[in-house]
């Protein structure tokens, strides 16, 4: 008889787990193209200052508007990593399960389930594995970070994520 | 499967409703009267000695208790197990739903529960206390998705509703609770009246 596959481990949600759960999963473009909307508004800003009789007071917002929204782009980890930390999960103990049915990820304030039929792509980063599930009609994306997962249930992601990209 | 309850009870109703969330069609409603019905009465108490609805029957075995049945079926269709803090709302809503049964089924007995008798002042302080928790925790955005927890209120507040035993459309929130899942699934076909 087959024993069933189930891994288990436990982690905190805290800064570091945060950081590294961004860093890892985050799409958002930091190139310097990313940048280009603020600056075409701060520079559209400075010329109605220089160039047009409007109100300065209009000129300055435009031009505010852009720093913002390049502000936006580059303080985006510490803030997503601040309202995560401002949570109430935040500090919470993590029991997560790995079996053959999906990921239970167990805490004080939230529980979830991702099954591995839901499970449209797996990828593998430096640090972890990014899983990308639908519920309903929405697409999610969950991070399993290496430094909690035993070398064997990573091997097991590894075998799910090799069934996925054979199967496509 | 098959589920044996009534179509007024309001924890048979959570389980109805927890059904068709999960489209889940192949299982027998069986309807019961267990004040009127002698029969439907000792069916109930040859599956279930409590004499409760619901009752699940599956695979030979009866799982009697609305929350027990609601695990074993979210185990059974590898659903997400509820939080503590969403155990916590349940078992407000139970708290509340089981002292308006108490108050119905005495005054249906003919006891009179408007007087001022310890047992009739703790059920009612219950429920004004737990009905400001339960609106308190809709405004916090506690029940955004329809999940058991919210199946569950809202079986509750409609039932307070048919019955017309408390009034809960002025506490801020809960009105607005019952009027957005109104077309759930399931709804409409579960409604007792």
């Amino acid at each position: 008889m087959n024993t069933p596959i189930s891994f288990t481990c436990k982690f905190t949600l805290d800064k570091a787990h945060f950081n590294e759960c961004y860093s890892q999963s985050n799409t958002v473009d930091k190139s310097a193209n990313a940048y280009f909307k603020g600056a075409v508004l701060a520079a559209f800003g400075l010329l109605i200052l220089l160039f047009t009789p409007i109100n300065s007071y209009a000129a300055w917002f435009v031009v505010a508007l852009g720093i913002l929204e390049a502000l936006a782009i580059y303080y985006s980890q510490p803030w997503w990593v601040l309202r995560q930390m401002l949570s109430r999960s935040s500090g919470s103990e993590v029991t997560l399960t790995i079996d053959e049915q999906g990921v239970l990820s167990e805490s004080f304030y939230h529980n979830s389930r991702i099954l591995w039929t839901d499970v449209s792509k797996i990828t593998e980063t430096e640090q972890g594995f990014v899983l990308s599930f639908t519920v309903g009609k929405n697409t999610s994306k969950s991070y399993l970070s290496k430094a909690y997962l035993s070398s064997s249930s990573q091997e097991y992601i590894m075998q799910k994520l090799n069934s996925l990209t054979s199967n496509t | 499967m098959k589920l044996l309850g009534s179509t007024t009870s309001p924890f048979v109703r959570r389980l109805r409703l927890y059904f068709a969330k999960l489209n889940v069609t192949d299982f027998e409603f069986i309807h019961l009267d267990i004040f009127a019905n002698s029969e439907d009465r000792q069916l109930l108490t040859d599956n279930n000695p409590a004499q409760k609805v619901p009752a699940l029957i599956d695979e030979g075995q009866c799982i009697y208790d609305s929350r027990v049945i609601f695990r074993y079926l979210s185990q059974k269709y590898q659903q997400t197990p509820l939080s503590w803090p969403q155990e916590n709302l349940l078992t407000l809503i139970d708290a509340a739903n089981d002292s308006l049964i108490s108050l119905f089924i005495l005054n249906r007995s003919g006891v009179e529960t408007n007087e001022d008798k310890l047992f009739y002042n703790l059920q009612r302080e219950r429920i004004e206390k737990t009905f400001l928790v339960l609106a308190e925790a809709v405004n916090k955005g506690e029940f955004e998705q329809w999940d058991y927890p919210a199946m569950c209120l809202y079986c509750l507040l409609d039932w307070v509703d048919f019955r017309q035993l408390y009034d809960f459309y002025s506490l801020d929130g809960l009105a607005d609770f019952y009027q957005k899942y109104a077309n759930e699934t399931g709804i409409k076909e579960s409604d007792p009246r």
